[in-house]
């Protein structure tokens, strides 16, 4: 499946991997202290995101839910997805109001047992018939479009903002052109093609959202995504020379012998280290990129992260879950979220209270249809 | 215990948020708000579960939402929706600062009893089902990377006989009917060592074959090998420390660097050799074979101490010794399977020979 970890603006939630701010003096829903924004406001108006989240809360709910999870040997899963996903949308304000995560669990439990007969069944046929693994693939590349369009349909459909569902209304054919026509492109030129693939995959998960009858658009040329993925693989190239360099100077004082695993070690860190900070600096550089190119109707967003304050953060943030073997994964989280947030904003071009349900204005039940039997949910 | 709640209504049809408040009596929710006048009945009021300090939603059946940060109030006199109990469980665990640290205790115990126990398992399962013709690739690669180290033998061509001669009596006795490859190769430094790649190669050093000067000695470092291989020790390492590895990238959600890892597997076999633990699962091999090949177990006893003896001072690179059990514990362990042997094979002729 292809996705990293760049953003995808359509859930209000960061769901970033490694998100920031601090255990210690985290407490403390600043939102309380804002006063009541009253109209007339003019336009346009700059409103912040808050972030409620609290490590020790969301610490106690992510332990108490794991455990279940590995208790009920899966199936309490969906369950603890669903309750750590509402707290960590419902812990974000905008303009006095929370995001509500509405999610069945026992939807997402059926997409669960899906997938899992599926690959229990490529698992059997592909033993008895090895060749059906090849069938496999093909069964896989057509089902993907499927898969992404649901899931996409699935997580908006359950995300709601002062009591309105967001929608994602893509089609298969626009996922299959992206995520296989343009993935072949990809391959034809020999990667060359890929950071405007990352492009036409932020358009295509933003461009397809909408809050009631309001339209999210990504309007944005390739450029700026070629030049985060320069600067990226600029990072790698010297790590690469950086780490050959290494090799072959241990080499030469081993008298011809390669190195030993303990003298790699310093290499590992050091390759690791480069990968690490070039994937987050893409990360923090499209992050601003796509928010500030991203526009919810006349309204627009305005994203200020600063790559070296991100940087530090996601090293941090490593560095802990490493060093706990995983335990402050939840403090990671909330110091990303917070951090990500609090360099975010709405930029409300107007009052936002004109958006209404899909269907209103022309007096037709088309808005909440979206249909969900299977609560597909895969990380993209 | 008319309490009046405040909170947000949503009509579902635009964002616009109107301020309401409301109470619950008699089965009803009220509200009295000018132009939002409800009178609902609490079964078709649809409440959010509790989930931390988090607002809860009150969900109409005709779309309309209160949002209300008033919960814990709320709470007494909701009837709940489905599932009511378990949600609320739930959440009296999460709000638990006490249930957090014995969870976090457990959590660590969990994980370090599959790390411990059930790492070694899964790894002996897997490695017992690779299927032959991707052992012999791993121990391609492997003996690749030791080729690299290891010089030129140096054995003359009566020793090297001797060697296969040895394999060939203790293959014939224990039923083996894979041959495995043998390399010789020369340690340097006086080092005596000997090791079982996957897929049946093993590789020994001139200076083994030399401090083996008995025939009987040979077999007994042999017959370990074979156990090592038999048992695909190899494999089982290298699953192991995947395995290992496959925790922490699954932590870190980073899975590259795995492959960068796998590329290093032989170095770490060649420097820390196997654990403890498949040392002596390969005694216990050995100890078989030499009975069925009616081998005199003194032999194997002698070239253990012979090896203990040769063993560097200092803690260096190739120690043979280095991660193997002690020699005293495994003569020890030696002793005891002589004891139980049958009378039989005790008294075998031990028709090896010195050279």
């Amino acid at each position: 499946m292809s996705e990293d970890s760049t953003p995808i603006p359509s859930s209000a939630e960061a769901n970033t991997p490694l998100p920031p701010a601090d255990i210690g003096d985290s407490e403390g829903p600043r939102g309380e202290s804002v006063p009541p924004v009253i109209d007339p406001t003019p336009f346009p108006a700059e409103h912040p995101f808050f972030f409620h989240g609290n490590t020790r809360e969301y610490f106690r709910i992510w332990i108490v839910n794991t455990l279940l999870t590995l208790l009920s040997f899966g199936l309490y899963s969906a369950w603890a997805k669903v309750r750590k996903r509402r707290y960590l949308r419902g812990s974000i304000e905008l303009m006095q109001h929370r995001f509500e995560y509405l999610a069945d669990p026992r939807r997402i439990l059926v997409g669960n047992i899906l997938v899992a007969l599926m690959f229990l069944a490529y698992m059997v046929v592909g033993k008895v018939y090895p060749v059906v693994r090849f069938g496999a693939l093909v069964v896989g590349l057509v089902l993907l479009p499927w898969v992404i369009v649901r899931s996409l349909a699935f997580n908006a459909h359950n995300t709601s903002y002062r009591g309105m569902r967001f929608h994602s209304r893509q089609t298969y054919g626009a996922a299959g052109l992206t995520f296989i026509g343009q993935f072949i492109f990809i391959i034809a030129t020999l990667g060359l093609y890929y950071p405007a693939w990352v492009r036409n995959q932020k358009e295509f998960f933003i461009s397809g959202h909408q809050l009631g009858d309001a339209f999210f658009r990504f309007e944005s040329k390739s450029g700026p995504f070629y030049s985060a993925y320069l600067v990226s693989a600029l990072i790698v190239f010297v790590v690469a020379i950086a780490g050959g360099s290494f090799i072959a100077w241990s080499t030469f004082n081993n008298g011809g012998h390669p190195p030993t695993t303990q003298q790699l070690i310093p290499f590992f860190i050091l390759y690791g280290t480069g990968l690490f900070f070039s994937k987050q600096y893409v990360y923090a550089r499209l992050f601003n990129h796509i928010w500030n190119h991203t526009q919810l109707d006349e309204h627009r967003f305005k994203a200020t992260l600063s790559i070296k304050d991100w940087l530090k953060l996601q090293t941090v943030n490593l560095g802990a879950i490493i060093g706990t073997g995983g335990l402050l994964y939840p403090w990671a989280v909330m110091r990303s979220t917070r951090y990500t947030l609090d360099h975010l904003h709405f930029v409300a071009a107007g009052p936002i209270d004109k958006i209404s349900r899909l269907g209103r204005r022309d007096g037709s039940a088309l808005g909440e249809t979206a249909a969900e039997f299977v609560g597909l949910d895969i990380g993209l | 215990m008319n309490t009046v709640f405040t909170g947000t209504l949503f009509d579902g049809e635009t964002l616009t948020a109107h301020p309401i408040r409301f109470t619950i009596e008699g089965g009803r929710l009220i509200s009295q708000s000018e132009g939002h006048e409800l009178d609902v009945a609490l079964a078709d009021v649809r409440p959010s579960s509790r989930l931390a300090a988090l607002p809860r939603y009150l969900h109409f059946s005709d779309g309309r939402i209160i949002e209300t940060e008033e919960s814990a109030d709320l709470d007494a006199l909701l009837t709940g929706g489905e599932r009511a109990h378990f949600t609320a469980l739930v959440h009296w665990l999460e709000a638990q600062e006490i249930v957090a640290a014995a969870g976090t205790l457990l959590l660590v115990a969990m994980i370090g009893a599959v790390v411990w126990w059930g790492l070694p398992v899964l790894a002996r399962r897997a490695a017992m089902a690779v299927p032959d013709a991707i052992e012999k690739q791993a121990g391609q690669t492997a003996l690749l990377t030791l080729n690299r180290v290891l010089g030129q033998s140096r054995l003359e061509y009566r020793d090297q006989y001797r060697v296969r001669e040895q394999l060939t009596k203790l293959l014939d006795a224990g039923g083996l009917n894979v041959r495995p490859d043998l390399v010789f190769c020369s340690m340097g430094r006086e080092f005596p060592n000997a090791f079982a790649l996957p897929g049946g190669t093993i590789v020994i050093s001139d200076e083994l074959v030399a401090l083996a000067t008995d025939d009987g000695e040979l077999a007994a470092v042999l017959a370990h090998e074979i156990g090592h291989w038999q048992k695909r020790h190899g494999l089982q390492s290298v699953l192991r420390n995947s395995t290992a590895l496959l925790v922490v990238s699954g932590i870190s959600g980073d899975l590259s660097t795995l492959t960068s890892f796998a590329g290093t597997i032989p170095f770490m076999l060649l420097q820390r050799g196997y654990s403890r633990e498949f040392e002596e699962e390969a005694d216990a091999y050995a100890v078989d074979l030499l009975q069925k090949a009616s081998i005199d177990l003194k032999h194997f006893e002698s070239i253990l101490t012979k090896l203990q003896n040769v063993r560097p001072k200092t803690g260096q690179d190739f120690t043979y010794l280095s991660t193997h059990p002690s020699t005293a514990g495994r003569i020890q362990a030696l002793r005891a399977a002589q004891s139980t042997a049958r009378p039989g094979t005790k008294s075998a002729p031990d028709n090896s020979e010195k050279h």
